[in-house]
């Protein structure tokens, strides 16, 4: 893709969260809330002696969670408005792929995610007497941008499925919640269950949350820190890869042949 | 002229298609509450106990006040969003100036669109959680399952009123989103949906009051409490909720008219 086209979808999606600065302020705060609730619902099992160990485990997990749900929303989502308003015909029209621009989303949520994410780190760590310092930065900020980059990866093949099917992206998402449970994002998987963590293991996002732990709280990954690493970006390289070829067949042989779906409620 | 029971009936006819042409859909409506619960009790029980939940919220069975909660959360998001999402997306469509122009009252009409779906998301919601509350409070479970129902039904009173407020301030502002959504999980928030409000600050606990939810989830706390029935809370939980219903729907009639005129002055954006 031409550098042009790349700096015009950046630019496109700046101008759109300070043109929409009160969606952008809503989803910030919607994402403060929706994290805020489940996490007190969760410390609410444990023992108050317990809580300041817990709560850093059980925030880092549902962060990443977070993400993940708000990627789906944002990019899958989105797709709802990008054809309702005629967006999509008009940038096939101008030879611009609806992937490029849907990807663009990824600036929004990371600009979303990291309007709260210091500020509720820095509440829960003092309400429940958690360490306010993280282990080490760098792998924290790696594994949480490979589970980024896993999210919009799975994100964009929802959407693709959007285009062919006409019902909303996000609406077709029921796997989210699922992969909190078994897909080792809240808790390390070393302290899963043995069958759960077979199947943690085989979840991508679980090892991009296994390097955010370390990164958070130094606690060990289980196949070792450089092995998850590497897994992580492994994983998110072909995942990248496997979105934009099921979004190349759909608009190819779909979109371009028989038009999207986009009167009504689809 | 088409009255509030037209657009009652045609906004149902809608819903009725779209969930018939989206079955996909129609059928993860009912799995939400499963995975909302599923998702707290794994991560709950994976660092502590059910016993620490129970005696926290002060219920005998922790496991059908998840279920109800949760209910009571989908059914909050869902009534809100029918409301304020038909505004949205009427907008998106091109077809809001219309209903704005339409002679009958635009508060009438967002009303009126918003019963059906509110309804068919807590008749789902409610329906999908009762097999696993008949197991867990058998029959007497589900007799307090049907009193959750009827508490959210007069829940749902207030609750409109808050979202056509919602929907009116979506009428003034220029946004691709709906820009106050964000007031569902602040009404979960301050109601205590899956903790004790108590541990909520001071401030978030006084709000707490003018909030329609935190009636319905002290109705379900009241519900899970197995053995015996506290009358007197319940009926004071349907006066609240009546007297919210009161003030909320009254704002609610004033800001729209107020909405409605600005926008017919300046057009839909």
């Amino acid at each position: 893709m031409a550098w042009h086209r790349v700096r015009a979808i950046v630019y496109l999606h700046l101008l759109r969260t300070w043109r929409y600065k009160y969606s952008y302020l809503n989803s910030s705060l919607n994402t403060l809330l929706w994290i805020t609730i489940f996490l007190l619902g969760a410390l609410a099992f444990v023992p108050r002696s317990k809580l300041p160990e817990t709560a850093p485990y059980v925030f880092w997990g549902l962060l990443l969670w977070n993400t993940i749900s708000m990627m789906t929303w944002s990019v899958a989502g989105w797709m709802w408005f990008f054809i309702s308003i005629g967006l999509a015909e008009d940038h096939m029209l101008h030879d611009t792929g609806i992937m490029s621009v849907v990807s663009g989303r990824l600036i929004t949520v990371f600009m979303e995610v990291g309007a709260v994410a210091p500020l509720l780190y820095y509440v829960i760590m003092y309400s429940t007497g958690g360490a306010m310092a993280v282990h080490m930065i760098l792998p924290l900020l790696y594994g949480f941008t490979m589970g980024a980059v896993m999210a919009l990866s799975y994100s964009l093949i929802l959407a693709a499925l959007s285009l062919r099917t006409g019902v909303p992206g996000n609406l077709l998402d029921i796997a989210n919640f699922l992969l909190l449970i078994v897909g080792g994002l809240i808790a390390p998987v070393r302290s899963l269950p043995w069958g759960m963590r077979l199947i943690a293991l085989l979840v991508p996002y679980s090892h991009a949350a296994e390097i955010m732990r370390y990164g958070a709280t130094g606690a060990e990954p289980y196949l070792g820190v450089w092995e998850e690493a590497l897994l992580a970006g492994i994983l998110a390289l072909a995942m990248l890869t496997a979105a934009y070829m099921v979004f190349r067949v759909v608009e190819n042989r779909y979109v371009r042949r028989y038009g999207v779906r986009a009167i009504g409620r689809m | 002229m088409a009255g509030a029971i037209d657009v009652m009936r045609a906004q149902l006819h809608a819903t009725i298609y779209w969930y018939k042409n989206n079955r996909w859909l129609f059928f993860t409506m009912f799995l939400w509450p499963y995975l909302m619960v599923g998702m707290l009790l794994v991560v709950g029980v994976m660092f502590g106990s059910m016993k620490e939940y129970a005696s926290r919220m002060g219920v005998s069975s922790p496991g059908f006040f998840l279920l109800s909660a949760s209910t009571v959360a989908m059914s909050s998001l869902g009534i809100v969003d029918a409301v304020a999402g038909f505004a949205l997306y009427n907008r998106w469509l091109g077809t809001l100036n219309y209903i704005v122009l339409s002679p009958m009252r635009t508060t009438l009409i967002f009303l009126a669109a918003g019963i059906p779906d509110s309804l068919i998301t807590m008749l789902i919601t409610v329906t999908s959680v009762s097999p696993a509350v008949l197991y867990i409070g058998g029959l007497g479970g589900g007799l307090r399952l049907l009193l959750i129902l009827l508490v959210m039904l007069v829940g749902m009173l207030p609750l409109l009123g808050l979202s056509v407020l919602a929907a009116s301030l979506l009428l003034l502002v220029k946004e691709e989103s709906n820009i106050i959504n964000s007031i569902v999980p602040f009404m979960l928030l301050v109601s205590g949906v899956f903790y004790p409000v108590e541990i909520l600050p001071g401030l978030l606990q006084a709000v707490s009051r003018a909030v329609p939810v935190t009636y319905v989830v002290r109705a379900a706390r009241i519900a899970s409490v197995f053995g015996g029935l506290r009358g007197a809370p319940l009926i004071a939980v349907f006066y609240s909720l009546l007297l919210l219903a009161l003030a909320y729907n009254g704002a609610a009639s004033l800001a729209i008219r107020g909405a409605e005129e600005r926008v017919r002055m300046r057009g839909v954006d």
